[in-house]
């Protein structure tokens, strides 16, 4: 048991400030009560282990957990209404006036709320209004837009979700049963199939799913067609994510190394990073060949915001490497084979095998390194001929 | 998962629905005829919480396997014996923990008029198993 406090009043008096409770990262809790006559500066306290403090009453009750822990919760009195973030110590660090309240904390620190119920507004980490949005559909675990009575499946603008135990608020998306979870996403692009026997492929979507919990990674499989450029492209746009692509990189006869991606097979669709595609662009931005193929030309590179990505391909090289814009905090792994240069080329069976170990080692909160590790030892336990390495940041957890 | 009621007078029964076909299964129902399910949650390991109840007051709360319905784990809430109790929210928070608020006065008779000694939002804290 963690007591909070001792209050003297009656039974009404004291229950009348019915307590409440939520998470506070996976540290403890924050319980909340409404404020009472004794000691009306102090209404929360936050539980660690076994012991309680009081803190001071921000005036807010929370909704939502942001990403640096701090607390975006609703106020006001009969005059007004108000939405604000408040930190651990009850501190306010900002307050906006209006019928808002939460629904997700953002990776940037912000917030979406709806408004009197009906419109959708971002908010920047400041409470500073950004933007408005049509609507906000439910987002399910794997990052799908739902909407209506009947539900109805919708195409919405993906969101950018914080890394927190409490980043939605009910409807808004998973969870909404009182279990704090904190929400990772993978999409595992497969746009061929690992291995030609049908068995072999399926085998290994039944384990890869049984394998990793939602709860620690929402993994979505995007086989073949629905492996699409766009799906790609809008994971590479999400803080979140571990985006994983086991397939076969794109080889310009007579130009070494893997110049891009290509993905759904219907759509014959590659995304080449400009400076690796061989011929004269002319300012294009797209390259359509009579097959049907086409090149989407990227600008510069590619420029994920994804925390972490795995690209199993063959004849990756130090050119295509050089096209991933990395940021701190983040990480590409990529094959070495045993004799680069000669035969580029990767197993992707075991590649996805191999993938899907270092997925169950980020799932257990550990790095990038580790996960490194846990992959190259399944490499060997493969006997397969190519190893792993890290771009970027060895010690990014997704925890 | 939701809960239900076989007699009709209070809810002594999970019930768990498949995710594609909707079709309901028993999960678990209580032991005794005087138990009666409050609240229920869901812990990411599978474990589902309740908190249950004999008189009104949460007495105890229990831990039960999804998968065979058998009960894990039973906590109860401590609380002076002549207490009167309030409150009685559950989550399962970040750290895996479940915490249950809650309160009690030391009114036994639940006199709104008599002051008394209060001890409110305490929790109580089960592991899952």
């Amino acid at each position: 048991m963690i007591p909070i406090n001792d209050w003297v009043g009656n039974f009404t008096e004291i229950c009348g400030m019915s307590p409440n409770i939520f998470t506070n990262a996976d540290t403890g809790t924050l319980v909340y009560w409404n404020p009472d006559t004794q000691q009306p500066s102090s209404s929360m306290a936050i539980t660690t282990g076994l012991s309680a403090s009081l803190i001071n009453a921000p005036g807010l009750e929370p909704v939502l957990q942001a990403q640096d822990g701090s607390f975006i919760g609703v106020g006001g009195d009969s005059t007004q209404s108000l939405m604000g973030a408040f930190d651990t110590s009850g501190n306010v660090r900002w307050t906006v006036a209006g019928d808002y309240y939460p629904q997700i904390a953002t990776a940037d620190g912000g917030v979406i709320a709806i408004e009197g119920g009906a419109g959708v507004m971002t908010f920047d980490q400041n409470g500073n209004a950004t933007g408005q949005m049509g609507s906000l559909p439910t987002y399910s675990w794997l990052g799908y837009q739902y909407q209506g009575d009947p539900l109805t499946k919708v195409r919405a603008n993906p969101i950018d979700f914080g890394l927190s135990f409490a980043a939605f608020f009910d409807q808004a998306g998973p969870p909404a049963n009182k279990a704090a979870v904190k929400l990772v996403q993978s999409k595992m692009f497969l746009p061929a199939e690992i291995n030609t026997t049908a068995q072999v492929n399926t085998d290994f979507y039944n384990l890869i799913r049984k394998n990793i919990a939602s709860t620690q990674i929402a993994l979505d499989l995007l086989v073949k067609d629905k492996a699409t450029e766009f799906a790609f492209n809008t994971a590479l746009d999400t803080t979140n994510m571990v985006v994983n692509y086991i397939g076969h990189g794109l080889v310009f006869v007579g130009q070494p190394g893997a110049s891009g991606l290509c993905f759904a097979p219907s759509s014959k669709t590659c995304l080449v990073p400009k400076t690796l595609y061989p011929g004269d662009l002319a300012g294009a931005t797209e390259v359509d060949l009579q097959d049907g193929t086409k090149y989407v030309i990227l600008e510069n590179g590619f420029a994920p915001k994804a925390k972490i990505v795995i690209v199993a391909a063959c004849e990756i090289d130090a050119n295509f490497i050089g096209q991933w814009h990395l940021k701190p905090g983040q990480a590409l792994i990529v094959p070495v084979y045993s004799n680069p240069g000669e035969a580029a080329e990767i197993d992707l069976t075991k590649a996805a095998y191999e993938v899907q170990s270092m997925l169950l080692t980020l799932a257990q909160g550990l790095t990038v390194n580790a996960a490194l590790a846990v992959g190259n030892q399944s490499a060997v336990s493969l006997n397969a001929a190519h190893r792993w390495q890290v771009i970027g940041s060895g010690n990014v957890t997704i925890r | 998962m939701a809960k239900e009621s076989r007699g009709g007078e209070y809810y002594d029964t999970i019930v768990k629905f498949d995710g594609i076909t909707g079709q309901p299964s028993v999960v678990y129902t209580s032991p005794d005829d005087y138990s009666m399910l409050i609240q229920l949650v869901p812990h990411p390991d599978g474990t589902i919480f309740a908190t249950t109840t004999e008189n009104g007051w949460v007495d105890t709360v229990i831990g039960i396997d999804p998968s065979t319905g058998t009960q894990k784990f039973s906590v109860p809430v401590p609380r002076p014996s002549d207490a009167g109790e309030c409150g009685g929210n559950m989550i399962i928070a970040g750290d895996g923990y479940a915490y249950l608020t809650f309160g009690w006065t030391s009114d036994p008779d639940l006199a709104p008029s008599y002051t008394t000694s209060g001890y409110c939002a305490s929790t109580v804290q089960a592991r899952p198993m």
